[in-house]
């Protein structure tokens, strides 16, 4: 039950995590170190 | 004078220091912490710490400023006599750790007397 | 029910999500991949967060007495306080376990969040660490000591909590000190980070100084309320034992005291900087011991703990930890020093130097005298330290260190010259004054160690004459400096209070009978009776006390619910000069009453002083940004190009 949990958590923070590497190419910022 | 050896004096200076420090103040300092059993067989000088459970046979007198109870081991039980204020949650039943002297008498004379706290983390889980 | 399910599921996630941001983040500084940096640093975050969940999702379960969790059975009951019901979220070993985590995983937010100014590569290493240590503590939570494990059936009420935790102090101490335990990860994660990326420059400290600030700080709170507390509620007429358990929440303190003080020098002078990484290593290092040693029941201590689980776990972890510390100080050590630009002993930079050195004395001798049961106990018969050993094997070295506070702010960075020696007069003077007289009322070390504690005072009046003398203002420009100096004097008032009150308590044991007086220090106290109280779950011996005007009311509970466990009520008179400290051990059946009389000089100075370094700490910090400011006039480098 714990694991049901967990895997609809873990869908839920998906998107977030994963956000910068499903921006498009022109949207993210050349320069290490400076986005967020 | 290269800045090792500048620097690696007072450190050596300091270091010794401390190491004698360490050791003169261990010296007299040091307990043994043994258990009853090893109290009776091997008999060590000086003051020791025995640790043991409370038993039922609590006595207090002088307004509980003196007491003497026994004190289990396991097996192995030691009979404790102490004088000074009681630990709060001193009661049969509790672990104590007594530091003091075995007396010829056989009495185990305590100079102090510390019970362990009750437990904020012990995972002894909740018996139904 | 449901609660324990989301909370086990909530802990389960951060696992997950933490173990993903450390691989990713270690990969990803590597390859210095900028994507997999950032993807790594949310995975943080989102760790973070489900330890955030999970810590709601426990203290709604607390507050809304949900007995199908054993935690909510073990540490509370119906009839327990709100606001002790509330605290039992960090009063039990996996919810203070989870209590760290969540302070964890805040600080380390903000902490990355802050750091884009040191370059991707410090960065995602600094993510890997934090992640790591998150992900060690998610680990335990989840699978080893959860809060949330349930029960086969749900209990109609709860154990509740034994009467001597039953106290405000309970409520303030102990999320105090585990959030300090909690923020020494930070200096430490950014401070591996820089070694592993090869940066030695003084960025990282910059950056970290008020997170190691912060932990310092809470730990010195947490210290002082934790002495408070033992003072006022246990009733043995002290307020430290050297026992394990507070000398693991002492030892990072000291290293980060000194790292405080020596990073300086890194930031002033470039030099210094092993000492930094190495000093901040330790602390964390030491934290990690002291949670391995309180919490696996391997030393003796009166804070019970059974052998536990997790103790295991935690010794792994701390093998882990140093060896993954001494591979990274091994390797990269040799970089860091890329300014020798000597200083003569006899400067601010020697004196900050043999801090170092003096400070680490002392941990030496306070871990040997911890662990020395758990080493002995290995090599043949157990043997314990007492607190004598403490008092002279550190006492002494304290006392140096007390010297060192009030000539070390008089000293320049170069060579001591005239003007030194000249401005020394004043600590010097003061200095013998005071401890001329206590010398001869034969208090030996606590003499010197007033009259020097009195010198490092008037070093500061010093200071701050010449400051107001010369520019008033510069008490806010460099306030860093002067805040500082106010927070030495606050320690400087609690060195002499504990001092005071060591050398000069005196005591007494005494049966009274009813209109019968003692006397104790020159206090006459005078007992008048005594009365029973019955209650509902006690009952309650109050003998009636007066001396002079005061009437003091010690008293003693017996819970016959608990066996006839006591609960002491200690009756203390405060003055600023000293405390009349009164314990009633018992009543007899001839209405006499047994007593312990206390008289403990100068005790409130240390909580007064406390008050005053806390002070100092803050008006010293206010607005830190304009610090940036300053730094870059200096022309110090603060940062290299990534």
């Amino acid at each position: 039950m714990a694991i049901i949990v967990a895997t609809l958590l873990l869908f839920l923070a998906g998107p977030f995590v994963l956000w910068p590497l499903l921006k498009t190419p022109e949207e993210s910022l050349p320069v290490s170190g400076r986005t967020e | 004078m290269s800045a090792l050896v500048r620097w690696g004096i007072p450190a050596a200076v300091v270091a010794v220091c401390v190491g004698y420090l360490i050791y003169s103040a261990s010296g007299g300092s040091t307990v043994y912490y043994v258990t009853v059993s090893q109290l009776r067989s091997q008999s060590p000088a000086g003051d020791v710490r025995v640790a043991g459970v409370v038993a039922n046979d609590v006595q207090k007198s002088e307004g509980g400023l003196h007491v003497t109870f026994t004190e289990k081991d396991g097996t192995d039980t030691l009979p404790v006599e102490y004088t000074g204020t009681l630990p709060d949650i001193f009661q049969p039943g509790i672990t104590v750790v007594a530091e003091g002297r075995l007396g010829k008498d056989g009495v185990f004379h305590a100079q102090t007397l510390l019970a362990k706290c009750p437990s904020r983390f012990s995972t002894k889980p909740y018996t139904q | 029910m449901i609660l324990g399910y989301l909370g086990a599921g909530a802990l389960l996630a951060g696992l997950v999500l933490g173990g993903f941001s450390a691989l990713l983040s270690f990969f990803a500084g590597w390859r210095q991949a900028d994507v997999f940096i950032q993807v790594g640093r949310r995975a943080f975050y989102a760790a973070a967060a489900m330890t955030a969940i999970a810590a709601v999702l426990l203290e709604v379960a607390l507050l809304t007495h949900d007995f199908a969790l054993a935690y909510v059975v073990e540490h509370t009951d119906l009839a327990t306080p709100m606001a002790l019901v509330a605290a039992g979220f960090y009063g039990g070993q996996e919810g203070s376990l989870l209590y760290w985590t969540l302070i964890l995983g805040a600080l380390g937010t903000a902490s990355l969040v802050t750091a884009a100014s040191l370059g991707g590569r410090v960065l995602a290493y600094a993510t890997g660490i934090l992640a790591s240590i998150l992900t060690f503590f998610l680990f335990v939570l989840a699978v080893v000591a959860s809060p949330f494990d349930l029960l086969t059936i749900t209990p109609p009420d709860g154990l509740g909590l034994n009467p001597v935790l039953r106290d405000g102090g309970m409520l303030i101490h102990p999320p105090v000190v585990l959030a300090g335990f909690a923020a020494f990860a930070i200096p430490f994660a950014f401070a591996c980070a820089a070694l592993m990326a090869g940066r030695t420059d003084a960025a990282w400290i910059r950056h970290t100084r008020r997170f190691a600030l912060l932990a310092w700080s809470l730990q010195s709170a947490g210290l002082l309320l934790g002495m408070w507390w033992a003072y006022h509620v246990l009733g043995w007429g002290g307020y430290w034992s050297w026992d394990p358990v507070e000398n693991v929440a002492l030892m990072p303190w000291l290293a980060t005291t000194a790292y405080l003080h020596s990073s300086q020098v890194q930031e002033k002078r470039g030099r210094l900087g092993n000492w930094n990484f190495g000093l901040v290593i330790l602390a964390f290092l030491l934290v990690v011991l002291g949670t391995f040693i309180v919490r696996s029941g391997v030393v003796p201590s009166v804070h019970t703990f059974a052998i536990s689980a997790i103790g295991p776990w935690f010794l792994g972890f701390l093998a882990t930890c140093v060896v993954f510390s001494g591979a990274l100080l091994a390797l990269r050590i040799g970089v860091a020093e890329s300014r020798p630009a000597e200083a003569p002993l006899v400067s601010r930079e020697g004196a900050f130097m043999l801090q170092n050195l003096l400070l680490l004395g002392v941990i030496a001798v306070v871990l040997w005298g911890t662990i020395l049961p758990l080493v002995s106990g290995m090599l043949g018969t157990e043997r314990v330290v007492d607190a004598p050993y403490y008092q002279r094997a550190a006492g002494p070295i304290f006392v140096f260190a007390l010297a060192l506070m009030a000539v070390g702010p008089l000293l320049p960075w170069r060579r001591a010259g005239n003007a030194t020696w000249r401005a020394l007069r004043w600590p010097i003077a003061t200095a013998a004054a005071v401890a001329a007289p206590l010398l001869a009322t034969g208090w030996g070390w606590g003499a010197i160690a007033i009259g020097v504690a009195s010198g490092g005072v008037a070093t500061v009046v010093t200071e701050y004459a010449r400051a107001v003398r010369r520019k008033p203002s510069v008490l806010v420009i460099k306030r860093r400096r002067y805040g500082a100096y106010l927070a030495h004097v606050g320690l400087l008032v609690v060195a002499v209070g504990i001092a005071a009150s060591q050398f000069g308590q005196q005591e007494k044991d005494v049966t009274l009978q009813r209109g019968e007086s003692v006397t104790v220090a020159g206090y006459t106290l005078t007992y008048t009776g005594s009365e029973q109280q019955q209650l509902a779950d006690h009952t309650e011996y109050i003998a009636a006390m007066r001396f002079g005007d005061t009437a003091l009311a010690p008293s003693r509970a017996t819970y016959a619910g608990l066996g006839g466990q006591a609960l002491t009520h200690v009756a203390i008179s405060t003055t600023p000069l000293a405390d009349v400290y009164v314990v009633l051990a018992g009543t007899n059946p001839d209405g006499s009453a047994s007593l312990r009389v206390l008289v403990n000089p100068l005790v409130t100075w240390i909580w007064a002083g406390g008050v005053i370094l806390i002070l100092g700490v803050v008006l010293g910090n206010v607005g830190e940004r304009e610090m940036a400011g300053e730094l870059a006039r200096r022309r110090i480098p603060i940062t290299l190009p990534a």
